[in-house]
């Protein structure tokens, strides 16, 4: 036989197939309702633009979403996850095919392409599709941890029962129709096998039923496509387009000169933008932020996958009532109707919940450390630290209900311009007997060394500044502090949601920095590091910043400070703390690790590190709130750091310094936790 | 009810105190806050507002300087500022400022007066009790929980030892101590609608004071010495039995126990 002719019967055994065009109709009208009431939904939300930059856009679509790269970054379900997708669209294809050589008379659908797309090809999808599904099935049966709901069960049920009715309509047919390109549908052939001893008419009536149950069971699946968590094919490429295309740590410009500024943050459901109520719809419950949040996984009382559960429950049952209103107001409804539409007790319940509350329990809000783990983990790129934020701001700023330990850290920003509350005129002790220069005496200076709260006032990270500044100075780096002039950054202050003393705050540093001609600002920290890269351009602060690893880098590499070659059996195992800000956020992860290695000393990474990174416990303003002893972030990170069995453990952040090393106290590990700086000091000794 | 509250602006508590020669603090680049016990009082009558139909009135003595903590008080909510701004008074001479605030209270015809018991910086705590008397009304300090009634007001007064409830009637100056009522942390726009509320400025002569009045014997410091720095403590190390006969036996050479 001539391959090129290769085919078969389509629709073989078939009668009075036309009932399937308006099956398939309605099937695809039910689908578009379910979908128009999602859609209506998230525009309760604030408008954004998130359709700029398309090129940019579409680009992330097809790796995050087309190829799946997000996805497969978990090996077990990831690849499970691409068996049901790929299958799902190899079939998808072969199913296209068909129906346009049948209902379009395009003829194309034999031959080759049959036999490798059609035939071989959908066998071997529908192979994978359906031992992928069986994977999930027993995957969420066996792990509790994933929180399975029965609608989770009811649609991989549905997909299996599909795809294993696709097999044996196939091998039906190939039995009945003595198929003579049988070899080309092996799994379809071996299915034939087990309809050998039934005659004829009994392979025809046992096709035509299950042809017919496998194609209502398809169509009752496109019908419950968009209102099931199967929506996701639609949404997670959707929200990977529409993703913020500003770093991660960016949060919303609030202009407080704008006479006009009537909210802020978010303070009910309506008040997000349609993108943050979209991404809970988008949410697919995967699990993989809950599995990285150092707040859940410290036992508090957060997942960020609930958070997006519960705002996507909040959506469904305010979103419909808030449009109602709006249509109202607007007199888009007849008096007649809106006669009718009196609300219920029921309803008003509904509107009398609060967001943070009743939707989102306060616990969960404070406990976020923003250290942006579940949207590098997110693999539909939801956006949930920005969400927390909000929320947050509209507490702290309309409401003034915050943890109260809170109270006395943001007065002693107010007052003396730094969380601890220590006289603003004391900032500067930190240099001890060190003299170093002032910016007033060296305005043009190359660096503006800006030491930050922590580094000028915390004891143990006084050392870190003092151990740069003398780095900078033996490397004959021209450099100047500003002194006392130097207030908070405001980072911790805007991410617990204080955005009016963020404001003031930043807006005196900038004053102040604006009036000196230095070339750059070098900094320990990676909060004052992240302020001046993603917070201050907001206010028309742009510094070119640099953080002192970076900065080490450069010097060690240049030959301008010179490490000491050590023996081999001098040297120690180090392991290093990625800190969020300055890795994930700002995807500074190589430079500390060259300074390390530079040193010749054996990094040992921590079974989370780099993207993956435990954080300290300490960011977004968590160090300043009481965190339970059988709480603590800083414990968990302190027993991973611990497993690498390290000499020392390196960080080059104050709060990853501070968290550390309270977290060896508590578990009396004698291991010392040092800052680079510090290590780097000793080496060139 | 119209609760006027005496605030005073006082260096911060965390700030390096230095003081002059004549044992006064030295405010000059220093921050300047709300005073803590002020605070208090300023706290209690809001929470007063908040339940009633309370008039709240925020009333200082002093320059322009003093306007961000008359604008603070507002801004947690207090409806009204008013300042008594003159170069006549001695704003380091607690009688003086008693005497010009009981004629400022004369003309705001308060119900109830309250003001911190001491300030965070000088102590003295002087100007309350003093006001209540020039203007012979009932008086209680260290108030750590207050009662209003619409005649009269129910207050907590700490003891060395204990606590005493004592009913006054109105009017009446009332002196906050820590405890009487957490101050509440002004949101933005309590920020911004402070910005739009009234605070008049008055001289001597517009609350009908003049200079002379003031006259009168003043109080002064002796001597001022900063308190000696704190000596190292002792560490008693070893077995726990050992320390505590250790620690026994050294506060009973300290004199400590007997």
């Amino acid at each position: 036989m001539e391959a090129a002719s290769a085919t078969r019967e389509y629709l073989w055994n078939i009668n009075q197939e036309w009932i399937m065009y308006p099956c398939f109709v309605f099937a695809l009208a039910v689908s578009v309702y379910f979908f128009y009431r999602r859609y209506r939904l998230w525009k309760v939300g604030q408008p954004e633009n998130r359709s700029d930059h398309r090129g940019q856009r579409l680009s992330g679509v097809i790796k995050d979403a087309f190829l799946q790269l997000k996805v497969l970054r978990v090996k077990g379900i990831g690849i499970a996850h691409l068996g049901m997708y790929a299958g799902m669209v190899i079939l998808l294809i072969a199913t296209a095919s068909i129906a346009a050589q049948v209902d379009l008379g395009l003829d194309f659908a034999h031959g080759y392409y049959y036999l490798i797309v059609i035939a071989l090809g959908s066998d071997f999808a529908g192979l994978a599709f359906c031992l992928a599904i069986a994977f999930c099935i027993i995957r969420r049966i066996a792990n509790k941890k994933l929180d399975t709901k029965p609608s989770d069960i009811v649609v991989l049920v549905l997909l299996l029962t599909v795809g294993v009715g696709g097999f044996a309509v196939e091998g039906l047919r190939i039995a009945g129709a003595g198929d003579p390109w049988r070899d080309w549908s092996p799994i379809g052939s071996l299915v034939a096998l087990a309809f050998e001893n039934l005659d004829a008419n009994q392979i025809a009536t046992a096709h035509r039923v299950l042809w017919w149950s496998h194609m209502a069971l398809a169509f009752a699946l496109i019908a419950y496509w968009t209102y099931s968590k199967l929506v996701h094919v639609l949404l997670i490429p959707s929200s990977i387009y529409h993703r913020s295309l500003k770093p991660a740590s960016s949060l919303p410009f609030v202009d407080f000169e704008d006479d006009n500024l009537d909210t802020l943050g978010v303070g009910c459901l309506e008040d997000f933008t349609w993108k943050d109520l979209f991404d809970t719809q988008a949410c697919i419950r995967c699990n993989r932020c809950q599995e990285n949040c150092p707040a859940y996984l410290s036992g508090k009382p957060l997942s960020p996958k609930a958070l997006m559960d519960d705002l996507g429950a909040h959506l469904e049952e305010r979103g419909a009532l808030i449009l109602d209103m709006r249509a109202k107001k607007k007199g888009a409804l007849t008096q007649e109707e809106q006669a009718t539409r009196k609300p219920t007790d029921e309803q008003r319940d509904i509107m009398a919940k609060t967001l943070v509350g009743d939707t989102v329990k306060p616990d969960a809000l404070w406990a976020c450390t923003t250290c942006g783990s579940c949207m590098e983990q997110c693999p539909a790129s939801l956006e949930h630290v920005p969400k927390i934020v909000k929320m947050r701001t509209y507490q702290v700023c309309t409401e003034s209900v915050f943890p109260s330990e809170l109270h006395s850290t943001f007065r002693n920003m107010e007052t003396n311009g730094n969380p601890w509350g220590l006289g603003w005129e004391t900032r500067s002790e930190w240099m001890g007997d060190c003299d170093l220069p002032l910016i007033d005496g060296n305005p043009n200076a190359e660096y503006l060394f800006w030491t930050g709260c922590a580094g000028a006032f915390d004891s143990r990270n006084q050392r870190v500044s003092r151990a740069f500044a003398q780095i900078m100075s033996r490397a004959e780096i021209d450099f100047a502090i500003l002194g006392n002039k130097e207030r908070c950054c405001g980072d911790a202050a805007r991410r617990l949601g204080n955005e009016y003393l963020y404001y003031t705050l930043a807006n005196e540093n900038i004053e102040t920095l604006k009036r000196y001609k230095f070339k750059k600002i070098v900094t320990t920290c990676p909060h004052c590091y992240n302020a001046f890269k993603v917070d201050y351009p907001q206010l028309g602060g742009c510094f070119e910043a640099v953080h002192h690893t970076e900065l080490i880098k450069e010097l060690i590499e240049q030959g301008r400070i010179a490490p000491r070659s050590l023996e081999p059996e001098m040297r120690s195992s180090i392991t290093y703390q990625d800190s969020c800000y300055l890795g994930r956020y700002n995807g500074i992860y190589q430079a500390p690790r060259k300074i390390l290695s530079s040193l010749h000393l054996d990094i040992v990474e921590m079974k989370k590190s780099q993207q993956d990174s435990l954080c300290c416990g300490a960011g977004g303003g968590r160090i300043w709130l009481d965190e339970q002893e059988t709480q603590r972030v800083s414990t968990l990170r302190t027993a991973q750091a611990l497993e690498t069995s390290p000499e020392i453990v390196a960080t080059a952040c104050p709060y990853c310094l501070t968290m550390l090393s309270d977290g060896m106290s508590m578990r009396d590990a004698p291991t010392p936790v040092k800052d680079v700086a510090e290590i780097v000091l000793a080496h060139i000794g | 009810m119209r609760i006027v509250v005496c605030i005073k602006q006082c260096i911060d508590a965390e700030a390096i105190t230095k003081v002059d020669d004549h044992g006064q603090v030295i405010k000059e680049g220093q921050s300047l806050v709300i005073d803590p016990y002020s605070e208090f009082a300023v706290e209690r009558a809001l929470q007063a507002k908040d339940c009633g139909e309370a008039e709240t009135i925020a009333l200082a003595i002093g320059g322009q300087e003093v306007m961000p903590t008359i604008r603070h008080a507002l801004a947690m909510g207090v409806d009204s500022g008013c300042l008594v701004d003159d170069p006549a008074i001695d704003l380091d001479d607690p009688v003086e400022k008693s005497i010009v605030l009981a004629k400022a209270l004369t003309k705001l015809q308060p119900d109830l007066i309250m003001g911190g018991y001491k300030s965070g910086d000088t102590s003295q705590a002087q100007v309350i009790p003093r006001l209540a008397t020039f203007l012979k009304i009932p008086y209680v300090g260290i108030v750590t929980h207050l009662e209003i009634g619409e005649h009269a007001v129910e207050a907590t007064h700490e003891t060395d030892d204990g606590f005493e409830i004592i009913q006054v009637e109105l009017p009446a100056a009332i002196a906050a101590q820590q405890g009487l009522a957490e101050p509440r942390y002004p949101s933005v726009r309590g920020i911004m609608q402070s910005k739009k509320k009234p605070v008049e400025i008055y001289n001597l002569e517009d609350i009908g004071l003049s200079p002379s009045e003031l006259d009168h014997p003043k109080p002064c410091v002796l001597p001022c010495r900063p308190k000696p720095a704190r000596k190292g403590g002792r560490i008693m190390k070893g077995e726990l039995s050992v320390v505590i006969s250790d620690v026994v036996a050294a506060l009973k050479s300290d004199g400590a126990i007997s």
